[in-house]
């Protein structure tokens, strides 16, 4: 499966973490970049970012030993990881909700990691034993929109044939997808040269069905996480009354998928009538379809369906008494192998080990979908404002008349676990669980 | 914005650099856990595994026996390297040459042994999608190309097959009877398809051939003489039940078997298994007949209890049975799990929808029969989701 083995190259760089290095860092970063054949745009996005970050972590502490960048190429984005030791980074800056007062010394000083945030298509952090702290910028390249292409008339009956599509067969797929109308499309299919891209670099399985000479669907595949490959699909273009082509797809893809390694299959791009032969049910979230302020809107539902592709999985997941009723339910209904253990304090007892930033500025992410009025946070870094820092967040996104806002906790990440209880206490409830879909499962959590 | 990798990236970047790329990108199998956990984990207040296709009747009496006999300051002795006690006893009753035969530990390291023997980087091998897996998995992670071929109904497709080999085609694997659909290539299709395949190794799997009950069923031992590229895979995993000692062996002509020779790990077969081993191809205690006899009424019990439900199957020859079940299989796998059964969930094999059960004791599918016929009914009264 071309989804889980991804061809792309490395370029990597040390310097001494000090200024007269800083042109240097970001000679690298600009030749890099522009090496691996990205644009102007992307180009400047990047060195920005580095001249942000590495300008300001120089001035909060002097004496870092030295600070490591590497950029992969995944053609249809670079991924820049910014390493370096450290006991307490300023992160709050990262935070959607960090604004700057410019009669305010300390706020200015987030300025930089505030620009670097947003000159980025997405930003993570890790952190690692020995005060060890990663960052990770993900740029996308950009690209048209689709050329809508008339479909053909629905071919009549001939042979059948799914084939691993060429670069030129997906331009012209999402030519045929632009013309008609499709509400779970993904953004590299409104833009399939980026799919193309994405198949080069080995980041997307993709598999086309032709009926005769006339291509008459698709299925698309790609990982959302160590353990989770993400479907899309089928596309239909012509009318299936006996779900054949669907079948045929499915079928086709499932099998690739499988002996991918993956350890679970998800799907979440609309109603699949007849579901049961391939996926289970997990649920759906109920999305508002126009922004809250926008008054009563009518109501979107959200189904995820899910495949286990390994046959053990089992694990111990610890929560706080709410959650745990929550996720014994939903696992007795999965007949999914997990032991729920009772615990008020997993988060704090064991987020602290691990060596998760302690200090008092916790960063949330959010991603935006703008068309379905959705925002999903996710937590980066815990702290001790996590409360109140989900409320500004919570403040921020009404503001914005985002309608539906979901929050991600990931089971097998402690500190996630730890966060439950402020979303409890903020009104979330567990609305969804997502297995093996994280280091753990994945819960939803909506209001 | 999203959650990241972890730290341990960096770790491991001296080690993606020596790894070669054919292997990055291998994926590790992962076995099943052992029965006492999966029981804790599934809440399962027993466990029959159906998973495998295991012999239930178990080893012939003669192997039980010599097993129980052991004598203990034997442990601390290296085994045969080369299995000669064993390589003898086949030879005698194969009436070939001794030499002719190379013992592993399991068919698994028979099948590696053959394709480092005659496989490098730019060959390929042919194989079906839908059979067992480890042919193509070995070729993977050995950076040889797997071409896989559609099956043709249940069995291999010989001209789909043909088709797919060219001169880089070094070998071409053929299980037959086909796990896990049952289909087989009679003798007149093999021996047409012998005489197409050109100068490569044809490797004829036979790991399930002693359940086979079809008259027309080939020999492929006996065909090694006509066309010595031919190698047939045999194991004792099977018929023989000593699955749990790892005994297989594979035959072919001298100039094949040695050159398999130089590429094979020798000491790989303990002692236990050897003579085991022995001894079950000694059995005259009608083991074969009593096993046939019971995978015979386990297919028609299993079948006509899928049937009253209207669950399709598929069951050629071999010690088991495809269900098409109405719901994704490895959910159905892991309700049957809750239940005490272990089955195969064919997601993997590239059918999806669909299990595979091991036919064995009558008990045991009788209780089998039972879980799934109440499953399957909750399945039907269960109001599901409309989307």
């Amino acid at each position: 499966m071309t989804a889980s083995l991804p061809t792309h190259h490395t370029a990597s760089a040390s310097f001494p973490f000090a200024a007269p290095f800083l042109p240097l860092a970001l000679d690298f970063a600009e030749k890099a970049t522009a090496a691996f054949g990205f644009g102007q745009r992307e180009i400047a996005g990047l060195v920005l970012a580095v001249e942000e970050i590495y300008s300001c972590y120089l001035n909060q502490l002097a004496g870092i030993a030295s600070i490591d960048l590497r950029l992969d190429d995944e053609r249809y984005q670079l991924r820049l990881d910014i390493r370096f030791r450290m006991a307490h980074p300023m992160l709050q800056a990262f935070n959607l909700t960090y604004r700057i007062d410019p009669d305010d010394e300390d706020s200015l000083a987030g300025l930089g990691l505030m620009i670097a945030a947003r000159s980025v298509t997405r930003l993570s952090i890790e952190f690692g034993s020995d005060e060890q702290v990663c960052l990770q910028l993900i740029r996308e390249r950009e690209y048209p929109k689709a050329t809508m292409i008339a479909r053909p008339e629905a071919p009549s009956a001939a042979v059948v044939r799914l084939h691993a599509p060429s670069r030129e067969d997906l331009l012209f797929f999402g030519g045929l997808l632009a013309s008609g109308q499709h509400d779970f499309l993904p953004a590299f299919l409104e833009r399939p040269q980026m799919a193309a891209d994405m198949v080069d670099g080995g980041a997307l399985g993709a598999i086309l069905a032709s009926v005769g000479e006339t291509l008459a669907g698709g299925v698309f595949w790609r990982r959302l996480s160590e353990s989770t490959v993400e479907l899309y699909g089928p596309y239909l273009l012509y009318p299936d009354d006996e779900d054949d082509l669907l079948t045929r797809l499915l079928d086709d893809a499932v099998g690739r998928i499988s002996r991918s390694g993956a350890r679970a299959l998800l799907r979440r791009q609309g109603p699949l009538p007849g579901y049961e032969r391939f996926f289970d049910f997990l649920g759906e979230l109920d999305l508002a379809s126009t922004p809250v302020a926008g008054g009563a809107g009518q109501t979107v539902v959200w189904p995820h369906y899910y495949k286990q592709l390994r046959e053990e999985s089992g694990g111990v997941v610890y929560a706080e008494p709410r959650f745990a009723a929550f996720l014994r339910a939903e696992y007795d209904r999965l007949c999914l192998p997990r032991q729920v253990r009772e615990t008020s304090t997993a988060g704090q007892r064991v987020g602290q080990r691990i060596g998760q930033n302690s200090g008092d500025d916790s960063v949330l992410s959010v991603d935006f979908e703008h068309r379905r009025s959705l925002a999903t946070l996710r937590l980066l870094a815990k702290g001790n404002d996590l409360a109140e820092n989900l409320a500004a967040h919570l403040g921020l996104l009404a503001n914005e008349r985002i309608g539906n806002v979901l929050v991600e906790i990931d089971s097998g990440r402690d500190e996630e676990i730890g966060f439950v209880s402020v979303l409890y206490d903020a009104g979330f409830l567990p609305r969804l669980l997502i297995p093996d879909a994280g280091r753990g499962d994945l819960v939803v959590f909506a209001r | 914005m999203s959650t990241g990798q972890t730290l341990g990236r960096r770790d491991s970047h001296f080690v993606d650099g020596l790894i070669p790329d054919y292997v990055r990108q291998f994926q590790a199998y992962v076995p099943s856990k052992p029965d006492r956990q999966l029981m804790l984990e599934y809440g399962a207040p027993f466990l029959h595994r159906l998973n495998n296709n295991e012999n239930a009747l178990g080893a012939p009496p003669a192997a039980r026996q010599v097993i129980a006999d052991y004598p203990l300051k034997r442990l601390s002795i290296y085994p045969s390297g080369d299995a000669f006690d064993l390589r003898q006893a086949l030879a005698a009753r194969f009436d070939f040459d001794a030499d002719r035969f190379l013992v592993g530990n399991g068919s698994c390291e028979v099948i590696t042994s053959i394709i480092k023997a005659f496989c490098e980087r730019g060959d390929n091998i042919v194989t079906a999608d839908k059979t067992f897996a480890v042919y193509e998995w070995v070729a993977e992670f050995s950076g040889v190309e797997a071409r896989l071929v559609a099956l043709l109904g249940n069995a291999f497709d010989p001209e789909a097959m043909l088709a797919r080999i060219d001169r880089r085609t070094k070998i071409v694997f053929v299980c037959n009877p086909n796990n896990p659909t049952g289909g087989y290539w009679p003798t007149e299709v093999l021996v047409d398809f012998l005489e197409r395949a050109g100068e490569r190794i044809v490797v004829i799997d036979e790991a399930y051939c002693e359940f086979v009950e079809q008259s027309d069923y080939p020999d492929a031992m006996s065909l090694m003489e006509r066309f010595p590229n031919v190698v047939v895979f045999r194991t004792f995993s099977k018929m023989y039940a000593l699955a749990s000692l790892r005994v297989g062996y594979l035959v072919g002509s001298a100039p094949v078997v040695d050159a398999v020779r130089r590429t094979s790990t020798t000491y790989s077969v303990n002692s236990l298994g050897q003579i085991a081993a022995q001894a079950a191809l000694a059995d005259t205690t009608g083991h074969l007949d009593r096993s046939r006899a019971l995978v015979r009424e386990a297919r028609e019990f299993l079948g006509k209890a899928c049937g009253e439900i209207d669950l399709p199957v598929v069951s050629g020859e071999g010690n088991y049975i495809m269900i098409k079940v109405p719901i994704n299989d490895t959910l159905m796998y892991r309700r049957l799990m809750r239940r005490g059964f272990m089955v195969r969930s064919m997601t993997g094999f590239r059918f999806p929808g669909w299990i595979r059960v091991t036919l064995g004791d009558a008990a045991v599918m009788a209780a089998f029969a039972d879980v799934l016929r109440d499953e399957i009914a909750t399945l039907r009264r269960g109001a599901t989701p409309s989307r």
